[in-house]
């Protein structure tokens, strides 16, 4: 009877003791594959943007030479690679799917987004129709919901412009007091909406229908050593990818501290000045690994 | 009878019990010498001399030595009884005042000692040195030009405590006892006609007064910051700004580079067309989040000088340079702009030049080099969409190794790419 005591209370000591590990661990990355090459055997150069969607979409802002790569990632595998270049998109950087097939790209030369249609033909040039003055907008970055709604991060009058699916403006959030710099936003399933601000080191939250953000979390320093330049959010884990750093750092849904993940380096599974990330509703992370020029898939660990 | 006696006695035994006591707080430790002054100094001889400045420290004119020291054993240097910090509060409480909005960096850091002597000086308050010599023997690059400005503010030759707080102050930042503009307007009249005149009507008495004028002197007229902006100069205020009468004087007409744009229109056209923009001329401050819109200490307008202009946003990357033993000739210099430019570029890290290799060679002759490959056909064997560069084997800020290598060896550099070679 005493045996089988212990065995239990071993037990449950082992179970409870790996929980504990896991939730400090908080968000593991375990290598998967690179990307190099398009479908035609050309490199890629410095790419700044990955996104991706349902049934293994994937695309590639590869922004050295000015084009989208669309790829699909299913079985661990990588296919595709067919090449999308219009003159109306010279520099893309952040991209992101809509719900409908849609790429949206924001071009760093001409700080606009673009639509392309599912096949990447050109629709249209985001306009921010009945968005309040001043009429100068200069997106540093943008993200969208599951309603396809656009949360763009305007740097010029330090806010955020809520967009309706069709890009007609819906609200406002003004970036809150204080802030160092706005770098880069997300949006959780739940329509909270995440503000990184790289030089103050801090998260910003508004609640979905919130009309100003909060302070999440504390100072960001001792977690984020170098300037933060993009932030996404899974399954209530936020995910800040730090540029010079080349780390992705990890946070609770409150702000706190899970995990740091990744180092500077040319070999795989090493980031170099990483930008954007994206993360499939398999877990599989898509890292755009700018300086190396490629792009790195791994299979994150909850 | 009896008990008159038993009285006298006990009282008698009271007072010498008292009077012991006494003696025994007077030495507590029973020192062979009771008197502590008598009984350091026995050894620390050449200490009389020091006593005989006119200015000494209470707890040494006394004698109380042991109140910073320990005689036995300490932790700390000199045998001190703690930090300093924790020492000089002891007694000199509340240096720096609560909710101050500045404070002496020596004070917060608790080196007391890098103005005052702690046993005895020739200066009231046991400072080092008289008046502003103290303040200079620091802040050497400020007493150079206070001493060499051609045109000289009257408070300064007064003293720098004539508007700064030694330790602390609670009313406005760089230890001013007073915040601008409110310590300028206790000398200086703005609703006077004069006043108004050479400020354009503009209600500066709610300005910053030393967004224009170095308080500290300067070699232009009415104590101009030295590189002062042309519409300033050309006192039209108006080109940047609401006319002075509307009901927001101080707002600017446009916000950003759209305003600096009015001017700098090929300047800025050019920095927005650039593939990368440095993001913080684009945001709502736009060019004066570097440059000064009135008038500034540097050239072009910059709020700080080189690297410490930068350090503002960047002070990660300026701590791990700070860090390295080896650093690049520029980055020595705070000369970040040799290499990044900072409005814009073509290429990433604000990089103007198409490769990295063009960049280094503006300074570097690679053909003094060696013999190792580099460029458009040296194909990095760890991976295939990179060219090997510079940068493949050199830090551009620096590193702990000769040459800003990223190895300490050769052996360690050369098989982070020839892996078979590694042991």
């Amino acid at each position: 009877m005493k045996t089988v005591s212990f065995a239990c209370l071993v037990a449950i000591t082992l179970v409870f003791g790996h929980l504990r590990l896991t939730a400090a661990e908080g968000a593991k990355l375990r290598y998967l594959a690179s990307i190099y090459l398009d479908d035609k055997g050309a490199g890629l150069a410095l790419p700044e943007g990955v996104a991706c969607g349902g049934t293994g979409r994937l695309v590639v802002a590869d922004t050295g030479n000015g084009r989208l790569l669309r790829f699909t990632y299913q079985d661990k595998t990588v296919s595709g690679g067919s090449e999308i270049k219009i003159s109306q998109l010279p520099a893309p950087s952040r991209i992101q799917l809509t719900s409908k097939g849609e790429t949206l790209a924001l071009d760093t030369v001409q700080r606009r987004i673009v639509q392309l249609g599912p096949d990447g033909e050109f629709k249209a040039v985001l306009a921010f129709d009945g968005a309040p003055a001043p009429a100068t907008i200069i997106p540093r970055s943008f993200t969208i919901d599951s309603a396809d709604n656009l949360y763009v991060l305007d740097v010029f009058s330090a806010r955020v412009l809520v967009l309706n699916a069709q890009g007609r403006f819906q609200r406002l959030l003004p970036f809150p007091e204080g802030i160092g710099f706005g770098t880069d936003l997300s949006v959780d399933a739940g329509g909270t909406v995440y503000l990184l601000d790289s030089i103050g080191r801090r998260l910003f939250s508004a609640a979905s229908g919130a009309k100003v953000f909060t302070p999440l979390g504390g100072d960001l320093t001792e977690s984020v050593a170098t300037l933060p330049t993009y932030i996404t959010t899974s399954k209530g884990i936020i995910f800040v990818v730090e540029g010079t750093g080349s780390s992705i750092v990890s946070f609770g849904r409150d702000g706190s501290f899970l995990s740091r993940q990744l180092t500077m380096g040319w070999e795989e599974a090493a980031l170099n000045h990483p930008s954007q990330m994206c993360i499939n509703d398999k877990d599989e992370v898509f890292i755009a690994d700018r300086d190396n020029s490629r792009i790195q898939v791994f299979q994150l660990l909850r | 009878m009896g008990s008159r006696l038993t009285i006298a006695f006990v009282s008698v035994a009271a007072l010498l019990g008292l009077h012991t006591a006494a003696l025994g707080q007077q030495n507590p430790y029973r020192l062979k010498e009771p008197d502590q002054k008598k009984a350091c100094l026995a050894c620390h001889a050449d200490f009389s001399q020091k006593l005989k400045k006119p200015f000494v420290h209470t707890p040494v004119r006394t004698g109380e030595c042991s109140g910073c020291h320990d005689p036995h054993v300490s932790s700390h240097a000199k045998l001190l009884s703690g930090n300093t910090r924790q020492i000089c509060a002891g007694c000199h409480e509340n240096v720096i005042p609560a909710n101050a909005k500045s404070a002496h960096k020596v004070v917060a850091d608790g080196q007391c000692e890098k103005c005052h002597d702690p046993h005895a000086a020739e200066n009231a308050a046991n400072l080092l040195a008289k008046g502003d010599a103290l303040c200079f023997g620091c802040h050497k690059a400020l007493g150079e030009s206070v001493s060499k400005a051609r045109f000289k503010h009257s408070p300064v030759q007064q003293g720098c405590l004539t508007c700064h707080g030694a330790h602390g102050s609670d009313k406005s930042v760089s230890l001013l006892k007073t915040a601008v503009p409110a310590i300028c307007v206790t000398c200086h009249k703005p609703d006077t006609p004069a006043f108004l005149a050479r400020h354009m009507n503009y209600p500066v008495a709610k300005a910053s007064c030393t967004s224009c004028h170095d308080p500290h002197g300067s070699n232009q007229p009415a104590l101009m910051l030295n590189s002062v902006h042309a519409p300033v100069a050309s006192r039209t205020c108006n080109v940047c700004h609401e006319a002075p009468t509307s009901a927001s004087p101080f707002a600017t007409k446009r916000n950003g580079y759209e305003l600096c744009k009015g001017c700098h229109n090929d300047m800025v056209n050019a920095t927005m067309a650039k593939g990368r923009l440095h993001w913080t001329v684009a945001d709502g401050r736009g060019c004066v989040n570097c440059h000064s819109p009135h008038a500034a200490k540097y050239d072009k307008l910059l709020e700080r000088n080189g690297a410490e202009l930068c350090r503002g946003c960047h002070a990660d990357t300026l701590k791990r340079i700070e860090a390295t033993t080896v650093k690049h000739a520029p980055v020595k210099d705070g000369a970040c702009v040799a290499c990044h430019s900072p409005h814009g570029s073509s290429g990433v890290h604000l990089i103007d030049q198409p490769s990295v290799i063009k960049l280094c060679t503006t300074c570097h002759d690679y053909a003094q080099h060696s013999a190792h490959p580099v460029g458009d056909q040296a194909v990095d064997p760890r991976n295939k969409n990179l060219r090997v560069d510079c940068l493949s084997c050199h830090k551009g800020h620096g590193t702990e190794y000769k040459w800003m290598l990223l190895n300490a060896t050769n052996v360690e550099l050369c098989t982070r790419c020839h892996k078979k070679y590694t042991r």
